[in-house]
């Protein structure tokens, strides 16, 4: 430890500076916004209005519906990343140099800007896409489906096509999970006499609950922020079958210019994060503990 | 070594086969559309009977990938650039200086990990209203600098706590001062956290599109995602064009990551890791 303060100081200044300009400034000012009024151009017309912003939430419908479909984004994206994600750790979990070439192979999509997936799987998707040229050749449909146009395929495609793409991440961090486990407890295991199916469900399993937890918060924290994907394949249509909270928010602020309802969407986005986040940092500390 | 899965070794390669085929198709299938001729466009399935690689040349013009690249790797290049060097030095005063309230400032600052960009862009877009910064190559550059801080900074620290204090310290005997122990000592070891961050807020930033949707609006502006999704949207791009168009975008990105897979995938992963 050093103990020349001044200088001490000044190395963590300019970080600190941009925290506080562009981060926490804005975080405050969009709590004081959802209280105010004032269409997006003209600054100068922001006046105060109390709760009257938060009072538009509940007839708002279109809110509702984004709120339902974006749990059952992460409700749907979370399960089956993780159990596509466990089951691809779990069977690549040996280092050979084959299942090194499939692990990353399978990381790919996560380098890819989920703009470029939502393009390539808006194509996929398409009643003339692909995917229907192999359902029919296969003799599976008569007719095309309308993925990304049907009221109840809609969503369930996005969450194909996001699990796609995230899978790979998934999976990285359960095989950093599972090399942590120490490899004597499964020659004890062996010894004892288990059979394969014990030593998961003895070994394995409780010795990855810390690693599952952190992983599922994650896909939590990063569902409730799905935008991209959404407004590239659907906009979050048809008739907001697809919208989520993050396209709603666009759509208020930056269509229909109505700041300051805008921001009460943007607060309870963040109160929702932040219930995400307290959860993550309470179960870090008792990893620690 | 004892086998760990509880499955049998047959189920698991149909199963590795099968989701080998899921990840590696729309790949396949997008390379496959990017050089077909419109006639063939919805009629092959993988193999197109003739090969027309003049698509990629007519993408490139018509989606302007010049304009593209040029505005992606300048606002992802200097929005790093800050964030690598402002962590950096943030990095080195949490870990090696006793500072009153630097426990609570380190994680004031981490804390933003869990801010969602979508939660704060209407003051920030208020902000650079404000600052006449709206639509110009700062108001993303700004955000994306702050975004990558609290990741990076926790990085350094964690990494620069290992470095042992004997060399700092001969330096510093050596009346070398705090600034030249930073720069001339201690960024050379920290070489590898140096790679990790870059990494990851490098491809944050490349592959962002929410900031840049709201801020960018010139389209002498946009980044590689923004171009992508305006213009497959506006011009109802022919799909051959589109499909040439993706795999121009995607082609550098998957050439570094061959080259440095581990640091890669180090580096994406990062975000999760901290704590």
């Amino acid at each position: 430890m050093r103990t020349h303060r001044f200088a001490g100081y000044l190395f963590i200044l300019p970080a600190l500076l941009f925290f506080l300009a562009f981060l926490v400034y804005p975080l405050l000012h969009t709590v004081y916004l959802s209280l105010t009024e004032w269409a997006g151009f003209d600054l100068k017309k922001i006046t105060f209005v109390g709760f009257d912003n938060f009072k538009l939430i509940p007839p708002d419908w279109i809110f509702w519906k984004a709120m339902r479909n974006t749990f059952y984004f992460v409700v749907g994206t979370t399960v089956f990343l993780n159990l596509f994600g466990l089951g691809l750790a779990l069977f690549l979990n040996n280092s050979t140099r084959f299942t090194h070439v499939v692990r990353t192979l399978v990381f790919i999509p996560v380098l890819l800007s989920p703009v470029i997936v939502g393009v390539m799987w808006s194509r996929i998707f398409d009643p003339f896409g692909v995917l229907n040229q192999i359902l029919e050749k296969l003799g599976l449909i008569q007719t095309p489906i309308f993925w990304l146009g049907a009221k109840n395929m809609a969503l369930v495609s996005i969450i194909g096509a996001t699990v796609w793409q995230w899978v790979g991440y998934d999976m990285v961090l359960y095989l950093t999970g599972l090399q942590q486990i120490p490899e004597e407890l499964y020659e004890a295991a062996m010894i004892d006499g288990a059979n394969r199916w014990q030593m998961f469900r003895r070994v394995t399993v409780p010795l990855l609950k810390g690693v599952a937890t952190m992983v599922i918060l994650l896909n939590f924290i990063g569902g409730v922020r799905i935008f991209d994907l959404v407004y590239v394949m659907t906009k979050g249509g048809p008739n907001h079958n697809t919208e989520v909270l993050a396209t709603h928010l666009y759509e208020v602020a930056f269509w229909f210019n109505k700041m300051g309802y805008a921001s009460v969407i943007s607060v309870i986005i963040l109160a929702i994060s932040l219930v995400f986040a307290y959860l993550r940092s309470r179960l870090m500390s008792e990893e620690k503990a | 070594m004892p086998r760990r899965e509880p499955f049998s070794r047959n189920l698991i390669w149909i199963l590795i086969a099968l989701w080998l085929v899921v990840t590696l198709f729309p790949f396949l299938w997008v390379l496959s559309l990017s050089v077909r001729t419109p006639k063939e466009v919805f009629t092959a399935i993988l193999l197109p009977k003739t090969i027309r690689l003049a698509n990629y040349l007519e993408a490139w013009s018509k989606f302007g990938f010049t304009l593209l690249f040029r505005n992606s790797v300048l606002v992802s290049l200097s929005s790093v650039a800050v964030t690598v060097f402002i962590s950096a030095l943030a990095g080195y005063g949490f870990s090696k200086f006793r500072l009153k309230g630097g426990s609570f400032l380190f994680h004031l600052i981490l804390s933003g990990v869990m801010i969602p960009p979508v939660a704060v862009v209407i003051p920030l877009f208020v902000f650079m209203k404000r600052l006449g910064l709206f639509n110009s190559y700062p108001s993303v550059i700004i955000p994306y600098i702050v975004f990558g801080l609290p990741v990076s900074t926790f990085i350094f620290k964690s990494y620069i706590q290992n470095v042992s204090n004997d060399i700092l310290d001969a330096a510093r005997i050596d009346g070398c001062g705090e600034l030249g122990i930073f720069l001339r000592i201690l960024l050379p070891i920290i070489k590898p956290a140096v790679a990790t961050v870059t990494i990851f807020t490098f491809m944050t930033n490349w592959n962002e599109f929410l900031l840049a949707v709201i801020f960018l609006h010139d389209k002498g502006l946009y980044t590689l995602p923004l171009g992508m999704s305006v213009f497959v949207g506006q011009y109802s791009a022919p799909w051959q064009l589109i499909g040439a168009g993706v795999v121009i975008s995607i082609a550098p990105v998957l050439a570094l990551f061959f080259v440095l897979q581990n640091q890669f995938i180090r580096g994406l992963t990062a975000g999760a890791v901290r704590g």
